[in-house]
C-alpha cells in the first residue's frame, strides 16, 4: 500500500483514540485485560435470611424512620438514577413485528400466537389492550393530526400503521426514545413517565427541611435537552406546590467504553483497519456518581416506578433503609473518631471488632486479638473507613440478573452482589451455590459516600477491576471479545461495606416490555 | 522539550530527554522535528531510549512529521519501549515506520 494512505489510516485511528476520550494507559491496560482474562468470582455461600441478609424487625421501623428524617430535614439525601438507557428493547418484539414482510393483520397475529410465537403473542396483548395504555393518548393525538382515526385502524386491523405511529418518528418515536421519556403510568389528570415518577418518589423522601428535593439523572447526550425540557415541565408542577426541585442531569463519560479484541486478543478492526469500541456497562456510571458530591444517595433504575397509589410500600422501605445507613453511620463513625484520635483501649477495640463483624460482616484476621493494640486499630480504622451501602434484595422470582452472595478472597467486604455471568459455568459448585440462592437484587441501594469526617470518598480507589466480564460477539459475521467494565453495583462498589436488607416484593416494579405496562401495578387502581 | 541531536553517518540522530511525550510537550516536539527536516535533514533517527510513554499527540506529531518529509527521506525509530510499541502496533505506526532496537543498528543498516 502506498506511504500516504498508510499515512492516512494511521491518522484516522489516532483520531479515534482522541475522540474516544479514553487514556492510552488505559487502552493498553484493557488489551492486558484480554490476554490475561478476567477471573471468576469465587462464590462461598448465597446470602440467605439471617446469614448475609438482615430483616428489619417491626419494633425498629420508628426508629429507623427517626433517623431518615433527621438526615432528610439536614438536606443530606440525594436520588441517583442511571436513565441512559433506550427503550429500543421494550419495543424489541413490536420492531421484530414492524420488520417482517407479511401483512400484520388479525389472522397473521392470531397464526403466530397458535404457532407459539413469543413477538405475535406479545403483539396480539399489546394490540388488543392498545386502549389501556397510558401512552394512548398522545398515540391517537399523533395518529388524527394525519388525518386517521386509530379506532378505524384498530377495527381495519391495520396494526403496521398503528406501530409506525408508535415507533417512529412519524408519531410518537418510542423505538428510538430514552425509557426514562415513555408514558408509563395514566392518572386522572394525564400521564407520567419515569422521570415524573421518580421525581414523584423522590419528593416523598430526600425533601429537606427547606423543602428542597435533589435528584440526579445520567442522561443520553442525543436526548438530554429533550429530558431537560420534561424536567422542566415537571419541576414547575412541583414549585407550584411548593417543593423545590434540584435536579440535574449528567452525561455517561465517552470514555465508558472499552476497546474490542480479536480471538487472538489483538485488537478487533474493521475493514478500513479502525478500532472498535463497545459500550462497557453501568459501571462506568461510577464517576458520575462520584462527581457528585452527594451524602447518602438513593440508586435506583429508570424503569423501576410504580404510580402514586402504590407507592407507600416502596417508599417506606426506602426510608427505612436509610434510616439503617444513618443509624449505622452514627456507630460506625463514631468508632472512627475513636480510632483517628489514636485510643487503644483494648476494651474499645474489641466493641470496634465486634461492631465490624456483627455489623459489616468483616473477617478479620484469625490471630487479630493476638496482635499488638496499634496494628489492631490500623486494621479496623482501613476496614471501616470506606464507603457504606445499604441495599434491598428482594425474594428471588426468577428474574435474571446478580444476587447477593458471600465471596471468597475478599475478607474485608465479603458480602457482593454477584451477575450469573461472573461464575464459572463450568463449574459444578459454583452453579450449585447459585442455584440455591433465595434473593435477588432489584438495585435499591442506599449508598452514604461521605467518610466520618464528612469528606467525600473517591470512589474510584474501592473498585475492584478485576470483576469485569469478557463476553463473545459478533460483528459483521466476525467474532470479536467484548469487555464490560465492573458493574456498578458489582465491583465498581466491591470494596465497600456492604449490608442487605430484605425488601417486600412489592418494592420491585420493573418494565422491560411494553406490555409489562398492563400488569396491574401499572395501572389506575380500579 | 528537551532533545540533544548529533549526526552520524550523515543520520540526524535525535534524543529526546523526555520520560513522556504528551499534550504537554507534543507541539514543541512536532515543531523542532519539523525545523531540522526543513532546515536539509532528511534522513533522522530517533532514539526514543529515554521516552516511557508516548501518547495520541506525540504519535500525531511523529506521523506529522513524517509526513512533512514526504517522499525524499525517512524517519527510522529505535529504543522503543515496550508500551510505546504497543501504541505503534495498535495506530498501525509499526507498519509505516521503520523500527530498530538501538541506534547501532539502525544506523549500520541505513550505511
Amino acid at each position: 500500500m502506498h506511504r500516504q494512505e498508510e499515512l492516512q489510516k494511521v491518522e484516522a485511528i489516532i483520531r479515534q483514540i482522541i475522540e474516544s476520550g479514553i487514556p492510552e494507559e488505559k487502552l493498553l491496560s484493557q488489551l492486558e485485560t484480554f490476554d490475561h482474562g478476567i477471573p471468576y468470582t469465587r462464590l462461598d455461600r448465597p446470602c440467605t435470611v439471617n446469614d448475609g441478609i438482615r430483616q428489619v424487625a417491626a419494633d425498629d421501623i420508628s426508629f429507623l424512620l427517626e433517623a431518615w428524617a433527621e438526615a432528610a430535614a439536614a438536606g443530606r439525601l440525594m436520588k441517583f438514577v442511571p436513565a441512559s438507557g433506550a427503550a429500543s428493547r421494550m419495543f424489541k418484539s413490536l420492531n421484530t413485528l414492524a420488520g417482517l414482510p407479511d401483512i400484520l393483520d388479525d389472522a397473521f397475529l392470531d397464526a403466530g400466537v397458535a404457532a407459539g410465537d413469543a413477538d405475535c403473542r406479545l403483539g396480539r396483548q399489546f394490540f388488543d389492550s392498545i386502549r389501556n395504555f397510558a401512552f394512548v393518548d398522545d398515540l391517537k393525538a399523533s395518529v388524527s393530526r394525519h388525518g386517521i382515526d386509530i379506532e378505524d385502524l384498530l377495527a381495519r386491523g391495520r396494526y403496521r400503521d398503528i406501530l409506525q405511529f408508535v415507533l417512529t418518528a412519524k408519531g410518537l418515536n418510542y423505538s428510538n426514545l430514552p425509557k426514562g421519556l415513555i408514558r408509563f403510568h395514566r392518572y386522572s389528570k394525564g400521564s407520567r413517565t419515569p422521570f415524573a415518577e421518580h421525581l414523584a418518589e423522590a419528593v416523598d423522601y430526600t425533601l429537606d427541611r427547606n423543602r428542597v428535593c435533589r435528584i440526579h439523572f445520567t442522561v443520553p447526550p442525543e436526548h438530554r435537552q429533550a429530558i431537560e425540557q420534561h424536567l422542566e415541565e415537571i419541576r414547575i408542577r412541583h414549585e407550584l406546590a411548593g417543593v423545590m426541585i434540584m435536579s440535574s442531569l449528567s452525561i455517561q463519560k465517552p470514555s465508558a467504553q472499552t476497546l474490542a479484541a480479536g480471538p487472538g486478543n489483538d485488537p478487533f478492526r474493521t475493514e478500513d483497519d479502525l478500532l472498535v469500541f463497545r459500550p462497557a456497562g453501568h459501571g462506568a456510571l461510577l464517576e458520575n456518581l462520584n462527581e457528585l458530591d452527594g451524602d447518602i444517595v438513593f440508586i435506583k433504575n429508570i424503569d423501576n416506578v410504580v404510580p402514586d397509589h402504590l407507592r407507600e410500600t416502596t417508599n417506606l422501605y426506602k426510608k427505612i433503609l436509610a434510616g439503617f445507613l444513618v443509624h449505622l453511620q452514627d456507630e460506625l463513625f463514631a468508632h472512627l473518631q475513636s480510632l483517628a484520635r489514636g485510643e487503644l483501649d483494648q476494651d474499645l477495640l474489641d466493641r470496634i471488632a465486634d461492631f465490624a463483624g456483627r455489623q459489616l460482616s468483616t473477617d478479620l484476621p484469625a490471630d487479630f486479638r493476638q496482635r499488638p493494640a496499634g496494628e489492631q486499630a490500623d486494621i479496623l480504622f482501613s476496614s471501616l473507613n470506606r464507603p457504606v451501602r445499604v441495599c434491598g434484595m428482594v425474594r428471588n422470582q426468577g428474574e435474571p440478573g446478580g444476587g447477593p452472595f458471600w465471596v471468597k478472597n475478599n475478607p474485608c467486604c465479603p458480602l457482593q452482589i454477584v451477575e450469573t455471568a461472573q461464575i464459572d459455568p463450568a463449574d459444578r459448585d459454583q452453579q450449585q451455590i447459585l442455584g440455591a440462592s433465595t434473593h435477588f437484587n432489584p438495585v435499591d441501594l442506599v449508598c452514604g459516600v461521605r467518610d466520618f469526617m464528612g469528606k467525600p470518598f473517591d470512589l474510584m480507589k474501592y473498585v475492584d477491576f478485576n470483576t469485569g466480564l469478557i463476553t463473545a460477539k459478533s460483528l459483521g459475521g466476525r467474532e470479536l471479545k467484548a469487555m464490560e467494565l465492573p458493574g456498578l453495583w458489582n465491583g465498581s462498589m466491591a470494596y465497600w461495606n456492604t449490608v442487605f436488607i430484605g425488601v417486600p416484593l412489592p418494592t420491585f416494579n420493573p418494565v422491560k416490555t411494553v406490555n409489562d405496562l398492563l400488569r396491574p401495578e401499572h395501572q389506575p387502581p380500579a | 522539550m528537551q532533545m540533544e541531536s548529533e549526526s552520524i553517518n550523515n543520520i540526524l540522530v535525535i534524543t529526546p530527554r523526555e520520560k513522556r511525550i504528551d499534550a504537554s510537550s507534543a507541539t514543541a516536539f512536532k515543531g523542532q522535528l519539523v525545523d531540522w527536516i526543513n532546515s536539509g535533514n532528511h534522513r533522522l533517527l530517533l532514539d526514543l531510549g529515554h521516552v516511557d510513554f508516548i501518547d495520541s499527540s506525540g504519535l500525531g506529531a511523529l506521523v506529522s512529521a513524517l509526513k512533512s518529509l514526504g517522499n525524499s527521506g525517512d524517519l527510522l525509530l529505535c529504543n522503543v519501549s515496550k508500551p510505546v510499541m504497543s501504541l505503534f502496533n495498535l495506530t498501525r505506526m509499526d507498519r509505516i515506520f521503520q523500527i530498530y532496537p538501538n541506534r547501532e543498528e539502525a544506523i549500520s543498516l541505513q550505511g
